[in-house]
């Protein structure tokens, strides 16, 4: 069975063009550009969450740290996607698993989302 | 029954009496020439015999013929026995000196002294003291008494004592003192008269060697009677010694010296002139040039304090008042150009002591001058950035470099706006700086449009970045999709797509760190990290980005560094992306790191293109490329040394290239080990300094 991966990301062109990458390694993708519905999340969790640092209306950091806490959602692998320099920080304080700065190279995305997913 | 006298019997008393008289005599005769060796005396106890132990006959004549005096007393001070000597000298006849006290003839004021004597001599030896005798009728005279010890009849104790008159000696002795005295006199007035010869000389010569302006003028015309080289100098050397100043320097009419010099020969009372301006024919050709002094005219008198000239003592200050003039007149035109300026402009002494201000200065702050002047300015900056504005500002005091910096200056309105300042040194001929001149220019307006465009980047470059994600994603998506179609062509022209992306991708980041630089908004998140462990990780990336070069590590034993990992590693990116670049025909790149002392020092060695000495030190400026005919094959903007110097001097570190055109580049950089520790040392130094302002 495929694993299930979450994007999310505000610009539905990443959306789009992550869910290819995912796709062509075999992935099953499931895709938002609204954070709201990360929160209202129920029971089909995914295996691992690909995260917008900013997506409009919500704060990246903050769905992370919501979903860190949270007994359900904890174990859920967070990497956390931004266009901004200080991406690596910003994923470590908000308690995310690992993090990728825009733009990126297909190749970086899949090793770590491999990595996550098969540990 | 008492029986009258008989005639007869009166004339056998007379004769007796005769004769006892008669012998008397005879006996004091031969007392005094020492035919008598001891005589008796009839006393109303009986008669007593005096005895001269010793006597001698020739001595007796001896002592009766000397001057000098001889007595001999008895202890009780009754004189036995005088000299005619003695009589002579204290003007008494002898018959009554003998039986008389000897103390009668002392002074009264010598008697203590006598009495001295006396008992010193009963000692045994003789003993001498001058002391003063009494002589009848015409006063004390100085003598020397010689007294000693003497055995009379019976063993009684007596003494002899021997006077002599001082008053010839004290005569001579005087005259001796006194001829001394004028010899000694005569000598001392020789040499005075010596000295002053010898102070005139130095007067004369001070006179005529003197750097100021003398003359001496005589008489109410005032001749000149001398007038140094100096003043000759001054009047063209014309013949003025002799003649009246009227006809002497006739050019000085009108302008008010003659009656100064008149009044001054009048009064007595001395004239001081200050930069007192005077026309005169100083080459004597008849043209007249202005000259300022400062000078003395005072009048001179002769033996019997009457004025009979005067003096005249200047200096000549005609460059000083010409180049003050110079001064006020530029300081006037710069003040009616500074207030007319917009900006704060200001000007202080060498020493930093701001002294004037425009009045947009307080304007502006809202102050007066009794509250800015000097070091006053404090109270109008931001505590927080004064410290670094104090340590600059004195540092351009010490040094003399001009001064530039921005910080923020409180308004009227409590408000700060930020200033650009920009101080310069004013110096003279010789180099020395006489003053700072400083403007404060309000650049809230350019601030604030900065800002806006520094916003406008940040916005625009991360905006970018997102479209440039997505394309690249797709780009890499359909490299995938055609890899597994086996379309060979296809897969090399997304490649060079891609590349082109990366391209776009670092001129953006590099725009946007050249934003932040420039607005001092480059952000750094210092802690300690492994040097030698970001150096590995970097090259490693780097090397998956070439096939062709083979970077070599050499990394020394380097701990912890406290600084921005982040910015260090986008430095040593930098430095092995351009080694890559700059060296397309050769394989190796060689990367050193050593410690030295408190720093780290990391080197990137090439064996490319190489950089012309002259555009070395250039290549750390903003846009600088290496160019040449192959230009076109090394792109960007230039931005990434740029960027990596200026984020090395942030983080307190230097950095610097070594190359050789067609031999290779290495490029350098080094950084404080410990910066948390200097910092800190530093902060507490700035703090003591801002405690003792």
């Amino acid at each position: 069975m495929s694993k299930k991966i979450l994007v999310a990301d505000d610009d539905p062109a990443i959306v789009d063009c992550v869910k290819m990458m995912l796709e062509l390694d075999g992935y099953e993708v499931s895709t938002t550009v609204d954070g709201e519905t990360i929160f209202k999340m129920e029971k089909e969790y995914p295996d691992l969450l690909l995260l917008d640092i900013w997506m409009s209306g919500q704060d990246g950091r903050e769905i992370c740290k919501y979903l860190k806490k949270k007994k359900l959602t904890q174990n859920i692998p967070i990497i956390m996607i931004s266009a901004n320099k200080d991406a690596k920080r910003i994923a470590k304080e908000a308690g995310a698993d690992d993090f990728i700065a825009k733009p990126f190279e297909m190749e970086d995305v899949l090793n770590k989302v491999r990595h996550y997913v098969n540990n | 029954m008492k029986k009258q006298k008989t005639q007869q019997e009166i004339v056998r008393e007379n004769e007796d009496l005769r004769g006892r008289l008669e012998e008397a005599e005879e006996t004091l005769r031969a007392i005094r020439h020492g035919e008598v060796d001891a005589l008796v005396v009839k006393g109303k106890e009986g008669p007593r015999i005096y005895t001269l132990k010793g006597a001698d006959h020739t001595y007796r004549v001896l002592i009766e013929s000397m001057n000098e005096g001889a007595v001999t007393f008895d202890s009780s001070g009754i004189i036995l026995y005088a000299n005619q000597g003695f009589s002579d000298m204290i003007g008494i006849p002898l018959k009554k000196v003998i039986g008389s006290m000897i103390i009668s003839y002392i002074a009264i004021e010598d008697l203590k002294v006598f009495k001295k004597l006396l008992s010193e001599s009963r000692v045994g030896s003789r003993h001498e003291k001058e002391i003063q005798i009494v002589k009848k009728g015409t006063g004390n005279f100085p003598s020397l008494l010689s007294v000693a010890p003497i055995d009379l009849e019976n063993d009684k104790p007596g003494m002899s004592m021997i006077t002599t008159d001082l008053s010839g000696q004290k005569q001579h002795e005087q005259l001796i003192a006194e001829e001394k005295l004028s010899e000694q006199r005569l000598k001392h007035e020789k040499a005075l008269r010596r000295e002053i010869e010898n102070e005139q000389n130095k007067l004369t010569e001070l006179f005529m060697q003197a750097p100021a302006l003398i003359a001496i003028l005589k008489e109410p015309q005032h001749i000149f009677e001398l007038a140094n080289p100096l003043y000759m100098q001054l009047v063209g050397m014309r013949d003025i010694v002799g003649k009246p100043i009227r006809e002497a320097l006739p050019e000085l009419k009108g302008q008010g010296i003659y009656e100064l010099l008149d009044s001054v020969y009048k009064t007595g009372k001395p004239y001081f002139g200050n930069e007192v301006l005077v026309k005169l024919d100083r080459k004597g050709d008849g043209k007249l040039e202005d000259s300022y002094f400062n000078f003395v005219y005072q009048a001179s008198r002769n033996s019997k304090n009457k004025i009979d000239g005067i003096l005249i003592y200047a200096i000549e200050v005609t460059e000083q008042v010409k180049a003050r003039q110079l001064v006020e007149e530029s300081e006037e035109k710069f003040r009616t150009l500074a207030e007319n300026i917009p900006n704060l402009v200001w000007t202080a002494n060498a020493d930093g002591w701001i002294y004037w201000y425009n009045s947009r200065w307080y304007k502006y702050t809202g102050t007066k001058p009794a509250q800015m002047e000097g070091w006053g300015w404090k109270s109008v900056h931001h505590p927080d950035a004064l410290p670094h504005v104090l340590k600059k500002w004195k540092e351009s005091i010490t040094t003399g470099e001009p001064f530039e910096m921005v910080f923020p200056i409180k308004g009227k309105d409590k408000k700060f706006r930020p200033f650009l300042t920009r101080v310069i040194p004013v110096k003279d001929k010789k180099g020395k700086i006489i003053k700072w001149f400083g403007t404060n220019t309000d650049i809230s307006k350019q601030k604030e449009l900065e800002r806006q465009k520094d916003d406008f980047l940040g916005i625009a470059s991360h905006e970018l970045k997102t479209p440039v994600t997505s394309i690249k994603a797709y780009g890499q998506v359909l490299q995938t999709i055609f890899t597994r179609k086996g379309d060979q062509k296809a897969v090399e022209q997304l490649q060079k797509m891609d590349a082109q992306i990366n391209k776009l991708t670092n001129l953006i980041g590099d725009l946007l760190d050249v934003t932040k630089i420039q607005s001092g908004r480059l952000e750094f998140h210092e802690d300690y990290f492994d040097f030698n462990g970001l150096v590995g990780e970097v090259i490693d990336d780097l090397q998956l980005t070439t096939e062709k070069h083979k970077i070599k590590q050499e990394l020394g034993k380097v701990k912890k560094v406290y600084a921005d990992r982040e910015r260090i590693g986008q430095v040593i990116t930098n430095l092995i992306s351009n080694a890559i670049k700059y060296s397309p025909h050769t394989k190796k790149i060689i990367v050193r790191t050593k410690k030295e002392k408190n720093k780290v020092t990391l080197s990137v060695e090439d064996f490319g293109v190489g950089i012309p000495k002259a555009k070395q030190d250039k290549v750390f400026k903003q846009f600088f490329r290496v160019s040449g005919p192959k230009l076109s094959t090394f792109p960007g903007l230039g931005l990434g040394l740029y960027v990596s110097s200026e984020i090395i001097k942030r983080e307190g570190g230097q950095i610097w290239v070594e190359s050789q055109v067609g031999k290779g580049s290495t490029f350098y950089f080094n950084l404080p080990i410990d910066k948390q520790k200097i910092k800190q040392q530093q902060n507490s130094l700035v703090q003591n300094e801002i405690q003792h302002e």
